[in-house]
């Protein structure tokens, strides 16, 4: 079979309800128009997903996708994107995750991997080039991803050089609406993929084999390669090798910006507790990577007891570091380091699981709810909870469904501080402080996300002012989306974004050398249009409506209180027109359809 | 003015900068009651030349890196106006978490 050079040509589509699988070509021009990862999987998706399907069904597709430069000498490239219809927004979802599983997953031989249907019993599903086989995966049922990724790594044995193996814990078992897809305690962690493999009863998934893409010009794509490692060694990331993301922490509290006690203001007291300084103080930290990257931006602290010894203790990053501490109101480094390991092994996305804990003490400080010991700043009641929502207990069993949902069973004003957008839960970026942000968190296909708007970047910069979020807001928010989506797409690391002067022509001089298309800058912007609109496509199929396109009523009516966003709050008015403005620049109509004739332009029809 | 005036400008730093400094802030300008904010990193560069090159370039924030006056608006320019008492913070443009 002839294909795109960096492509097998097809993907897999495996169907747990009949135990049959079959290979399906992907047409004419699909590549070149969605790329890889999060744009090739929204094309799947689309394909794929029955309009109003219920995302915990059997129908309800998930798809695992790989992209063109999996297997390349290109830094940062070993990454894969999980998609389906998410639980908690009943929205898009795509989840970007890292290392070897991308790498063996494209050794199979197939660009993308899609499950539907539902298995009979606790089931394990082997991809090789010889075909599929459905383990039983009963022994493994009741286990957290990391025990069970080596149990079936170890009965696998070495057939194919070694299997690897992405895998949910017992959140996802118990369709907790957030529970993660983990593999080597790197998660596809947003928006409950692993309660969609809950519900096909999927505990595992091993890939292995020896199918290898040609590149369209190897000797031009080491020659860049070796240029791009150099480069991802320079100042650019010196920040993310040396700290890590948890050096956010204390940038964002001297802004004002730090989410604290349920986005109650922008300041945390003890955040000094919670610095790189203090949590390395009493601990040695060591540094690890994803499989083929020269970054290493991962920082990982021991914690006794944590059943984590092994894979080297608990990975702390800016996100789950603020969602289980300053979130909750908990400064206690120890606490927060044995949340963030329980969510691990649970299986459970620290941003959600910090969210719904830090929504249900508002709810329990203002009354709304009686829940003995909840209360911000108590760490033993954090952690209990985050047993009590992997394992769907008492309070913990609503929490699990997400603070949306949470906050419709509960009722009273708690709807207007639940902190979601499309009911996904706002990442570590105080929305009132970072205005641009909010706009991004507003129109996200996904829902709040700070990994595929990237608005922040916006705020980050002298083009706008981050409180005022004036008129000229509108085209680097969309620019940096673009970016973001071309990224996910191809897939590489954002933490790279620094070393490309132009990052869209940056993309563009990769993808040359491994798919040998001729592709332009002006090629990749219109591609990361497409893909964006396919993405609100599939929403509106969904159901979506522009009343979704909004944050909670908190952050109009509450400006905050002290630091360096004091009186900071939205506007709403001005969110509407910036809404509306982002609307026309990306070709849909004011409120956010997308017209026929736009569909047709970008070949979504 | 002048108790302002003798107050000196304090440049905050965060992250990389923080690391490279080896120090959380220093205040520098004393005795003037107004400046710009290229002469107040040239200050701090010939105070902490560990800063020179990486994070600074010269009068600017090096690329990749940020200026933020009083916790409120990002610039990179050295023409902006800074007065006696005023926070610069220096810090990486890139925020992603
Ligand atoms: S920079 Fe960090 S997240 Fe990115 S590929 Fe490297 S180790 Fe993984």
């Amino acid at each position: 079979m002839s294909t795109v050079p960096g492509y097998h040509g097809r993907y897999l589509r495996v169907d747990l309800s009949e135990r049959t699988s079959r290979e399906v070509p992907w047409p004419d021009g699909v590549l070149r128009s969605f790329l890889g990862g999060g744009g090739l999987g929204t094309w799947v998706l689309r394909r794929e997903t029955p309009d109003g399907v219920d995302p915990l069904s059997p129908e309800s597709p998930l798809v695992f996708v790989f992209s063109p430069l999996v297997g390349s000498p290109l830094t940062t490239s070993a990454k894969f994107a999980v998609l389906a219809k998410s639980p908690l927004t009943g929205r898009i979802n795509d989840s970007l995750s890292s290392s070897h599983f991308a790498i063996s997953g494209k050794r199979t031989g197939y660009d993308a991997i899609v499950i539907v249907g539902a298995a009979e019993g606790a089931t394990t599903l082997v991809v090789t080039p010889d075909g599929v086989r459905f383990e039983s995966a009963e022994t493994e049922w009741g286990l957290g991803s990391r025990e069970t990724g080596q149990r079936v790594r170890d009965r696998l044995g070495g057939e194919w050089g070694g299997f690897r193996v992405a895998a949910i814990g017992p959140a996802g078992e118990r369709l907790v609406h957030f529970a993660t897809i983990s593999h080597d305690a790197r998660h596809a962690g947003r928006g409950g993929l692993g309660a969609v493999m809950g519900s096909k009863r999927l505990k595992a998934i091993a890939v292995a084999g020896d199918r290898v893409v040609s590149f369209a010009d190897p000797g031009r794509l080491v020659e860049i390669s070796r240029d791009l490692s150099k480069r991802s060694l320079g100042p650019a990331t010196a920040k993310y090798r040396e700290l890590g993301t948890v050096d956010n922490l204390v940038t964002f509290n001297r802004l004002g910006s730090l989410p604290t006690r349920n986005f109650q203001g922008g300041v945390f007291a003890e955040a000094s507790m919670l610095s790189p300084e203090s949590l390395e103080a009493d601990r040695d930290r060591t540094r690890t990577s994803c499989a083929a990257c020269t970054i290493g931006c991962e920082h990982i602290f021991p914690l006794a007891g944590s059943g984590q010894e092994e894979g080297g203790g608990v990975r702390m990053e800016y996100e789950n570091l603020f969602a289980l501490g300053p979130l909750c109101g908990v400064s206690d480094p120890r606490a927060v380091l044995a949340a963030s390991a329980l969510c691990d092994e649970l299986g459970l996305d620290t941003i959600s699981t910090g969210a719904s804990i830090a929504f249900a003490m508002e709810c329990a400080e203002r009354g709304l709810v009686e829940i003995p010991g909840l209360r911000f700043g108590n760490g033993d009641a954090m952690l209990s909870m985050i047993d009590d929502i992997g394992n769907r207990r008492e309070w913990g069993d609503l929490l699990a469904e997400g603070t949306r949902a949470a906050a419709e069973r509960i009722g009273g004003e708690s709807q207007s501080f639940a902190p979601h957008v499309k009911g996904l839960e706002i990442p570590g970026y105080e929305p009132r402080a970072l205005q641009a942000m909010a706009l991004g968190f507003a129109v996200g296909t996904r829902g709040a996300d700070h990994n595929r708007s990237g608005a922040y970047e916006v705020d980050f910069s002298p083009e706008v002012g981050r409180i005022d979020a004036e008129p000229g807001t509108i085209e680097p928010v969309v620019r940096v989306e673009d970016e973001a989506v071309l990224m996910d797409s191809l897939i590489l690391c954002k933490f790279l974004r620094g070393v490309f002067e132009d990052r869209v022509a940056g993309m563009a001089e990769l993808l040359r050398p491994v798919t040998g298309w001729d592709v332009s800058p002006e090629e990749l912007r219109e591609t990361a249009g497409r893909i964006v609109t396919a993405k609100k496509a599939y929403n509106i199929a969904q159901g979506w409506t522009p009343a979704e396109d909004t944050l909670p009523q908190r952050f109009f009516e509450e400006p905050l209180g002290e630091g360096g966003s004091q009186g900071a709050q939205l506007d709403p008015d001005r969110l509407a027109a910036q809404i509306r403005a982002y609307n026309l620049q990306r070709g849909w109509t004011a409120e956010g359809y997308v017209p026929e004739d736009r569909l047709v332009a970008l070949g979504l029809a | 003015m002048d108790g302002e005036g003798t107050s000196g400008v304090t440049v905050e730093f965060f992250g990389i900068a923080r690391q490279r400094a080896g120090r959380t802030r220093i205040v520098v300008c004393r005795g003037l009651e107004s400046t710009r904010l290229g002469d107040v990193l040239l200050a701090a560069a010939e105070r902490l030349p560990e800063l020179a090159g990486e994070c600074l370039d010269g009068s600017r924030p090096q690329d990749g890196y940020l200026a933020n006056i009083n916790a409120r608006r990002f610039t990179t320019d050295p023409d902006t106006p800074i007065r006696a008492g005023d926070h610069v913070l220096l810090l990486a443009a890139d925020a992603g978490g």
